[in-house]
């Protein structure tokens, strides 16, 4: 084989299966990412993405387990992350707490109860049964180029394609969103507009607690079928680095996501072609990539004026 | 300073209300619970021992946010910090030097403490210099630390082929050990960091470097005013706050290990939040803070095992135990956050 | 007390009345039993020194505080204002000194905040955006809707929050301090959208210290002093002298210092500039020379550089060219310690944000002076320092019972007592004070000003920048003034009067 066709073969086979795999890492980073930015936008720091997510792809694998109906485990999933959200939301916005605190304290509860719950429910430690799973979406498999670039996939990554245009419709697009954004600009502007700056920031956290909750059950209930104890393994804080390397705004985020899920993925396929390149290797340097820009376009991280403040 | 420390019984209390009734609830019993977390911990020397050898590490990570925090920064990155340590410590270890005795293991901590620290201080420079705010940075930093640190024990320093640690230490890199029970043992690190926290509280409260932290955390603009370089204070503290978790890996590794793996800190980095706050960020008070933590995870295998209930309902407790902490201590740094 | 009679034509019943308004803060009144009516069609204007109860009383209107006595009645009804909700549901906006504009939206969609225009599900933007033309045209405002507030100049912004309560069909429109931050063509246009609003019929209360713009545009005014109402009429029915008189009142003949005779130049401050970010000043090409023994006073509109020269004089914003020297010594390069080694003092402008550790003690707050304990190096001699602080708390006569106790357990007077013995616990070369007795009592006013005084009789100068003009005229051996980040006008304080003041600062020099 010729450098030639070599180049021909990459492009027709190795691109599109990178950039699909690619994808498929970036799907639960980004849900989790769309969830911050509700939650940061609207002024409060959510650090507790790692355990919303956590929580979300036990519940998911929960729910399908008991009633055999994947839907409903990412029902039950949405809402246990949406449950964990307010969990957040009582305590930085009624108690006023520190939010980098609480959120962390909502990580190591995450675990906690996850564990516990995992033993409870299928008397199991370490990983749950498999479960039944989000299908898949067939009919593509026969299409040449396009089947590289989309397949397999499933409904859950239409949902996500979904909710992140949504997301940004409601953004910029909606009251809702433009209450939401100015909240986390200045909140005293929007109270003295007459409106419910808690009303807005509850609702923000909550949303942001269903989102990644969602995506956990992306990773348990779509991306594999059962869960395992930590299994999000830190992707609620890349999701976050993900958020603010995109400027806090969803679009770019999802950018950003796709950058690192398929940083990820080349890591892997490098190894798989070439041994002698050390894939973990590959794998610190999104990250590396992630601050040098956080340090050197500080414009990008424009953040929200009153994150973090009441 | 009485309705400062108030909230931590409360606190407590509501931890162990909360998951007792999750318990019960699910058919264990509360009580049984507590007897199991404070015999299997509290109860027997071996148990003394364990807690004492997770309260040296717990020390020296609680430290590793306290200090920073007192200059208004939050250190989330111990792990990532400690990590390096650990491997730093770790490979100095495996080198052959047992000819120059205790000095090899003075190395091996030094080694730890430096890298540690650089850690921190990479940390500090992007806040000081660059803006990067220090919690996305430590995030940053903890991830880039797991993912080589994760190579390197599968490649270049696996001891053997994909066995994802690097070889055993030599014995003149050993913590000398404190006290031995049986075959339990705790090293002299628990001595260490004791006498860390202590020296820290006196730092903070008896030179004028520990005065400027203080101010710095206070008010940054009236420090600024003052004369003192704000930025290269908190960069400082980043820095130190690095070396005490940098030194906490290098006693795990040297004291209980004696090789590294990458998941050996089981989150331990994370809980130096918990100590901290339990602390209310007095490097002294990391010290009981520490051993409360520490009693938790010393039980978590036996109520396992004794009470039926898997180990992970002590992060409940710890969780539950944060989320008040927070709700306790409000907004220190609110002044910091501009 | 003259209330303004019914005029023909005009709504004999007020759109907003307060009737007997009271408020305590603690055992002192903020107001006391204070009544105004605001009719439609007519600008009030409302007057009086600092402190005189002007922001109570407006915080009472648009329910910011609640009153402890007293009615408030709009078109003659009874009502109660618990919220600012409440307030705009009335009819009643406010625009604030400090604007309450979020600078990274748009102006339209700081116009529409709290009041969108809803399509289904859409925000409305264009139906919105008809409206406010429609009605931004009726008031002849002008505004870019479509840019960031953040870019538009200050007169744009005002008028983005003018438009604001107009677009919540605000009827009584209350301004408070609006011209403080505006330049003299923006004052202008301001009093002509002032004149638009009442010929549309808004009651408009202006609060405000300038007579020039009452003269001009009131109808009614009221004159507070200590909370109490001393002056209420139609302004046509006073003269300026009595308003004058009103608001300074009897007892307050404006103290006299004797002035210490300047000695050589001491400080020399050459063609000082700066770059500046996006939203600060930029320093332009600052000269000032000042004496020994003398106080070199700065006047000007807040915002027009003052908060960026003392950090220039301080190295906490590089200089991008010209120089400093303090005697011989030159100090441009210098690190902020190392010129605060070299003899810099600084009195902030707000204490608690600035100055002080609130939480920390008294003599923690002594020690931010780390120049006075160099002989210490790395270890805290505690028992020096509590003597130290002793002293201070002796001479300044603060009113702390031990160096322990917490700043935050002293009145603002003391806490400014506390900044001040820090600072001159060095005998400084050089003293900047920024409105150094901003929110202070006359006693502790006062006090201050002696220190400032002795600090120049010992020989070192200070550089007062103040807002207080009255300040300047008695403490200033000359006065300069600052606008747009440059000094406009230096001259001898003789030299100047309060309308030339005014009119330099206004950048009219």
């Amino acid at each position: 084989m010729d450098l030639y066709t070599l180049l021909i073969s990459i492009c027709l086979h190795e691109c599109p299966a990178l950039l699909h795999a690619g994808a498929l890492k970036a799907a639960p980073l980004l849900w989790a990412s769309l969830g911050g930015a509700y939650s940061e936008r609207s002024g409060v720091i959510n650090i507790g993405l790692e355990g919303m997510m956590l929580i979300g792809a036990f519940a998911a694998v929960a729910g399908s387990g008991l009633t055999g109906n994947p839907w409903i485990g990412l029902f039950v999933g949405a809402a246990a992350g949406g449950l964990f959200g307010l969990i957040h939301a009582l305590a930085a916005l009624q108690w006023k707490a520190n939010q980098i605190v609480s959120g962390m304290g909502i990580n190591i509860f995450a675990l906690g109860i996850t564990g516990f719950l995992l033993y409870r429910i299928f008397e199991a430690r370490g990983n749950s049964p498999e479960v039944t799973k989000i299908p898949a979406v067939h009919g593509w498999e026969d299409v040449p180029f396009l089947s590289d670039l989309f397949f397999p996939f499933s409904l859950l990554h239409i949902l996500l394609l979904f909710a992140l245009c949504f997301t940004i419709f409601i953004f910029y697009r909606t009251a809702f969103g433009l209450r939401l954004r100015a909240c986390g600009e200045d909140p005293e502007v929007v109270k003295a507009a007459g409106v419910n700056v808690s009303f807005y920031r509850y609702a923000a956290v909550v949303i942001s607690g269903i989102l990644a909750g969602i995506g956990g059950a992306q990773l348990s209930l779509s991306d594999v079928s059962q869960f395992s104890v930590g299994m999000t393994n830190g992707r609620g804080f890349v999701a976050l680095a993900a958020l603010i390397c995109g400027g806090w705004r969803p679009g770019r985020a999802a950018w950003v996501c796709l950058f690192l899920g398929t940083a990820e993925a080349l890591g892997e396929r490098l190894t798989a072609v070439f041994p002698l390149i050390p894939s973990r290797a590959c794998q610190v340097l999104p990250f590396v990539f992630a601050l040098l820009v956080l340090a050197y376009k500080r414009e990008l991280a424009q953040q929200p004026r009153a994150l973090g403040k009441l | 300073m009485g309705k400062r420390i108030a909230f931590i019984p409360i606190s407590l209390f509501t931890a162990f209300a909360v998951t007792g009734i999750f318990l019960w609830i699910n058919g264990f019993s509360p009580i049984a619970f507590i007897r199991i977390l404070f015999t299997s911990s509290w109860g027997s020397a071996t148990g003394i021992l364990l807690v004492l050898t997770k309260s040296a590490l717990l020390i020296l990570t609680g430290l590793a946010v306290a200090i920073p925090f007192r200059a208004g920064l939050f250190n989330i990155g111990g792990e990532g910090q400690m990590i390096l340590g650990a491997l730093a410590a770790a490979l100095i270890g495996a080198l052959p030097l047992q000819c120059i005795g205790v000095f090899h293991l003075l190395l091996c901590i030094i080694a730890g403490i430096l890298c540690g620290s650089l850690w921190g201080a990479l940390a500090g420079f992007l806040k000081v210099q660059r803006g990067v705010h220090e919690v996305i940075g430590t995030i940053m930093l903890n991830f880039i630390a797991f993912k080589a640190v994760n190579e390197l024990t599968f490649g270049a320093f696996s001891a053997d082929a994909g066995s994802g640690r690097t070889s055993f230490i030599h014995e003149s890199a050993y913590m000398p050990v404190l006290i031995t029970h049986g075959a339990a043992d705790t090293s002299i690190g628990v001595l260490i960091s004791f006498i860390l926290a202590v020296g820290l509280s006196i730092v903070l409260y008896r030179t004028w470097f520990g005065f400027e932290i203080r101010a710095v955390g206070e008010n940054p603009t009236a420090s600024r005013n003052a004369g003192i370089a704000v930025g290269w204070t908190q960069f400082w503290t980043l820095t130190l706050g690095g070396a005490c978790a940098g030194l906490a890996g290098a006693i795990e590794t040297t004291g209980v290990n004696h090789t590294f793996y990458a998941r050996f800190t089981g989150g331990l980095g994370f809980d130096g939040i918990a100590v901290a706050f339990l602390g209310l960020c007095e490097p002294w008070a990391t010290i009981p803070a520490a051993l409360t933590i520490a009693t938790l995870r010393a039980s978590d295998r036996a109520l396992q095992l004794d009470l039926g209930a898997p180990k992970e309902i002590v992060f409940m407790v710890e969780g539950i135990l944060i989320i008040c902490i927070a709700i306790f201590t409000r907004r220190r740094n609110e002044r910091n956050s501009e | 007390m003259n209330k303004p009679e019914h005029v023909s034509g005009l709504n004999a019943i007020p759109a907003l009345s307060a009737q007997g308004v009271t408020k305590w803060f603690g055992k002192t009144p903020a107001n006391e039993s204070v009544s105004l009516d605001l009719h439609s069609g007519r600008i009030h204007s409302l007057l009086g020194e600092n402190g005189a109860g002007k922001s109570t009383l407006v915080s009472i209107l648009y329910g910011l505080y609640e009153a402890d006595e007293g009615r408030l009645f709009v078109d003659g009804r009874p009502i109660q204002i618990r919220r600012p909700g409440d307030a705009l549901q009335l009819g009643i906006g406010l625009a604030p000194q400090h604007f309450s504009l979020i600078p990274t939206l748009s102006a339209l969609d700081n116009l529409i905040l709290g009041r969108e225009n809803k399509n289904g599900f859409f925000l409305d933007r264009r139906g919105a955006e008809r409206e406010i033309t429609a009605l931004l045209d009726r008031y002849r405002l002008d505004i870019p809707l479509h840019e960031r507030v953040g870019n538009l100049p200050v007169g744009a912004r005002q008028r983005v929050e003018i438009a604001k309560i107009l677009y919540r069909k605000a009827r009584v429109m209350i301004f408070d301090e609006p011209t403080a931050a505006l330049v003299t063509h923006e004052i202008d246009r301001f009093l002509e959208t002032l004149d638009n609003l009442r010929k549309e019929g808004v009651a408009v209360l202006l609060i405000t210290h300038r007579l020039p713009e009452v003269r001009e545009v009131s109808d009614d005014i009221t004159v507070l002093r200590k909370g109490r109402v001393v002056l209420q009429d139609r302004f046509k029915n006073v003269t300026e002298k009595q308003i004058a008189k009103a608001i300074i009142g009897e007892e307050l003949q404006t103290e006299t210092y004797d002035l210490p005779q300047t000695g050589a130049p001491f400080i020399r401050i050459d063609s000082l500039s700066t770059n500046a970010g996006k939203t600060k000043v930029s320093l332009n090409h600052i000269s000032l020379d000042i004496h020994e023994k003398e106080i070199l006073g700065i006047a000007g509109v807040a915002g027009n550089g003052q908060e960026e020269l003392i950090g220039a004089i301080f190295g906490l914003i590089p200089a991008s060219s010209g120089s400093i020297h303090m005697g011989d010594r030159d100090i441009t390069l210098l690190r902020p310690a190392e010129r605060r080694r070299e003899g810099l003092a600084l009195i902030p402008q707000d204490r608690r944000e600035e100055g002080l550790l609130v939480s920390h003690s008294v003599m923690e707050n002594i020690m931010l002076n780390r120049h006075a304990f160099k002989e210490q190096r790395a270890w805290i001699n505690k028992s020096a320092i509590q003597t130290q602080t002793m002293e201070c708390i002796h001479q300044y006569q603060i009113a702390a019972s031990s160096p322990d106790q917490s700043a935050d357990q002293l009145s603002g007077g003391h806490q400014q007592r506390v900044v001040i013995a820090r600072e001159l616990l060095t005998q400084p070369q050089w003293t900047i004070a920024h409105n150094p007795t901003r929110g202070l009592d006359l006693r502790a006013s006062r006090f201050v000003h002696e220190k400032l005084l002795d600090l120049c009789e010992g020989g070192a100068p200070v550089l007062l920048f103040s807002s207080e003009l009255s300040e300047l005229f008695v403490l200033c051996h000359r006065i300069a003034v600052m606008y747009r980040g440059a000094i406009t006008a230096v001259r001898p304080t003789r030299e100047w009067t309060p309308e030339s003041l005014g009119k330099a600062m206004m950048g009219l020099a």
